[in-house]
């Protein structure tokens, strides 16, 4: 959505997928916080439950969508799928029917350069999830900046997974973009972080 | 056999030479030295360097060029496949001629061209004497039968310099029972076969949805890929038909002004295709979504694209896609222009990637051969076509 606004496209929503915890083409962990992102930005966020399975997802997927477009005019959406092919194949399949172009500006960027280039950029995130070996409950909550950033990809390298967390290794939720900084409130339940509020901090 | 005099610089597909003397004998191979030859060439202010490849084309669509602009994909489609139910095989030959002649004279060796009246195109290749893959193209239509007895004609015949090839146009418009009739065929004569996959969003959700695979998992049930099958575009490739392409050892060949100017917002999987080791060739496409048949072109859009998309400038480096655009015989291309400026052994191929373009080929040469500029021969065949297209092209889009 950073990358759309900084291309000078004009966002007019952010949709928000509210998946089942077994989503294989969105993030379930926290989702319905981003939300927040949508307010900082003074944009209208569009919500969907989506129940289990694909055609499930897909019809949540597809309603969202058409929500948008109905609502404000909506052309293009914008997807941050960066490796995951059911991903950006499902997105097509919704935003075809609806007859919506999609947009993947971050696709097949090698991850490790993603991730540099992210926080570089001014994003800071917390890992809210965490489902790959080497990766214990003490990375919950921990706030990733560029000091640190080095640290998640050396153990991405030494335990093969994808440094970018895109097979579901971990889930994050940003609390800080060059525009904004969100302060989230919460509490580490096995390998999970619960958010249980998240307040704007700074917004241009 | 052929002395190529003083070239400022010769380049084999490895390594630059400067400043050298080369000869080309009749089995194209090349070396640094001095022979008795029929011809002397004068290569001062030229590179020496291999001919182009044209993976993928159209060679008769090049009487529509510019006749079908700024419109979707589909619409694109619909309008070409209007005009081509007026086309008839005379009409073809001398496209073909016309299009042939334009593809030399920029560099192209060999090619693969898809279309229709194909008998017509292979006279047009025999007569210029060039490698170049055509042959039958199978849709689904009623008139299978007729398709085939005459693909089997085709592909009995002796042909001198034609390469028969078997084509199938793309998964939306071949059934299984039409992609399987290709495999039976590909097998009996053991030739290549090309087809279009992955082009658009649209086939991609339309095949998954009607077969449950996407489009090269399809086209792979039911006309197995090989060595020998060429798959065009494929931005819209999944890494999981990556995996199978590279498993079978088929190739990809990348159309990317063709990708952009028909706006078919792929993304074509350079990377990923290289770390599986498939081959990449560079292609066309038709003069009507190009609108060139310039390889120097081609090459230079797909580096520019793949650095643009991946983020990384590293990515489809100088030497890739040289390499991805190269085909048999050798070309002087004069490279004296300040557009070349500075000509150093280390800039050389950059500069040509990145400020090459066909009219500066001023030679090409195969089987120890002159083959452009034309003789006398070729040039009259060349404009008698031109002539007999002018006054059909009146009656084609002047209705």
């Amino acid at each position: 959505m950073h990358l759309a606004l900084w291309q000078g496209f004009d966002v007019k929503a952010a949709g928000i997928v509210a998946p089942p915890p077994d989503s294989m083409i969105v993030q379930h962990e926290n989702v319905i916080f981003a939300a927040a992102h949508a307010e900082a930005l003074g944009i209208p966020a569009i919500v969907s439950e989506a129940g289990s399975g694909e055609d499930a997802e897909i019809n949540a997927l597809r309603e969202v969508l058409q929500r948008a477009k109905g609502l404000y005019g909506v052309e293009w959406v914008v997807v941050g799928a960066l490796a995951s092919d059911y991903q950006r194949v499902r997105f097509n399949y919704a935003a075809k029917d609806v007859g919506l172009c999609v947009y993947t500006p971050i696709w097949h960027i090698e991850p490790k350069k993603y991730l540099r280039q992210l926080v570089h950029d001014g994003f800071e995130f917390i890992i809210t999830r965490v489902a790959a070996e080497g990766l214990d409950e003490n990375w919950l909550d921990r706030r990733i900046t560029k000091e640190n950033v080095d640290e998640l990809i050396a153990l991405a390298e030494e335990y093969s997974f994808n440094p970018a967390g895109e097979g579901g290794e971990y889930e994050t939720f940003v609390v800080k973009t060059p525009l904004y900084e969100l302060d989230v409130d919460g509490r580490v339940e096995g390998k999970r972080f619960i958010i249980e509020g998240v307040k704007i901090l700074d917004s241009d | 056999m052929i002395q190529i005099k003083n070239a400022r610089f010769f380049y084999d597909g490895k390594r630059i030479r400067e400043n050298v003397d080369v000869v080309i004998d009749d089995g194209d191979n090349v070396r640094v030295g001095h022979d008795k030859t029929d011809l002397v060439v004068d290569g001062a202010g030229k590179i020496l360097m291999p001919a182009f490849f044209n993976a993928h084309t159209h060679l008769p669509m090049i009487i529509m060029r510019g006749n079908h602009e700024d419109q979707y994909f589909h619409d694109w489609l619909a309008g070409v496949w209007k005009v081509e139910e007026k086309l008839t095989p005379e009409i073809v030959y001398h496209a073909s001629v016309v299009s042939i002649a334009e593809n030399l004279r920029g560099g192209v060796t060999s090619a693969i061209s898809m279309y229709f009246f194909y008998e017509e195109t292979a006279r047009a290749v025999e007569e210029f004497e060039l490698p170049y893959y055509v042959g039958p193209v199978f849709v689904d239509d009623h008139k299978m039968g007729d398709r085939v007895s005459s693909a089997e004609s085709f592909f009995r015949k002796r042909w001198n310099y034609v390469i028969p090839t078997i084509f199938s146009h793309a998964p939306y418009t071949c059934s299984p029972e039409t992609l399987e009739t290709v495999a039976e065929l590909k097998e009996k004569y053991d030739v290549p076969h090309q087809i279009h996959v992955s082009e658009t969003r649209e086939e991609v959700v339309d095949i998954k949805r009607k077969y449950g695979l996407y489009p090269a998992e399809y086209v792979d049930k039911h006309a197995p890929l090989d060595e020998k099958t060429t798959l065009v575009h494929g931005g819209w490739l999944t890494k999981g038909e990556l995996d199978l392409i590279a498993r079978r050892g088929a190739a990809l060949v990348h159309c990317p002004v063709s990708n952009a100017k028909l706006a078919t917002h792929g993304f074509f999987p350079w990377r990923e295709a290289k770390e599986r080791g498939i081959r990449i060739y560079l292609g066309t496409d038709s003069q009507v979504s190009n609108n060139t048949q310039d390889m120097f072109m081609e090459m230079r859009m797909a580096a520019l694209t793949a650095k643009n998309r991946y983020w990384d400038a590293t990515v489809a480096p100088v030497g890739e896609v040289l390499s991805a655009a190269r085909g048999p015989g050798r070309m002087l291309v004069d490279i004296s222009g300040l557009r070349f400026f500075p000509a150093t052994r280390r800039s050389i191929l950059a500069n040509l990637v990145f400020n090459g373009h066909s009219d500066l080929v001023t030679h090409v040469f195969l089987n120890g051969q002159q083959r452009y500029p034309f003789d006398e021969v070729p040039e009259r065949r060349i404009e008698r076509s031109k002539e007999f297209l002018l006054n059909a092209l009146t009656d084609l889009y002047v209705q």
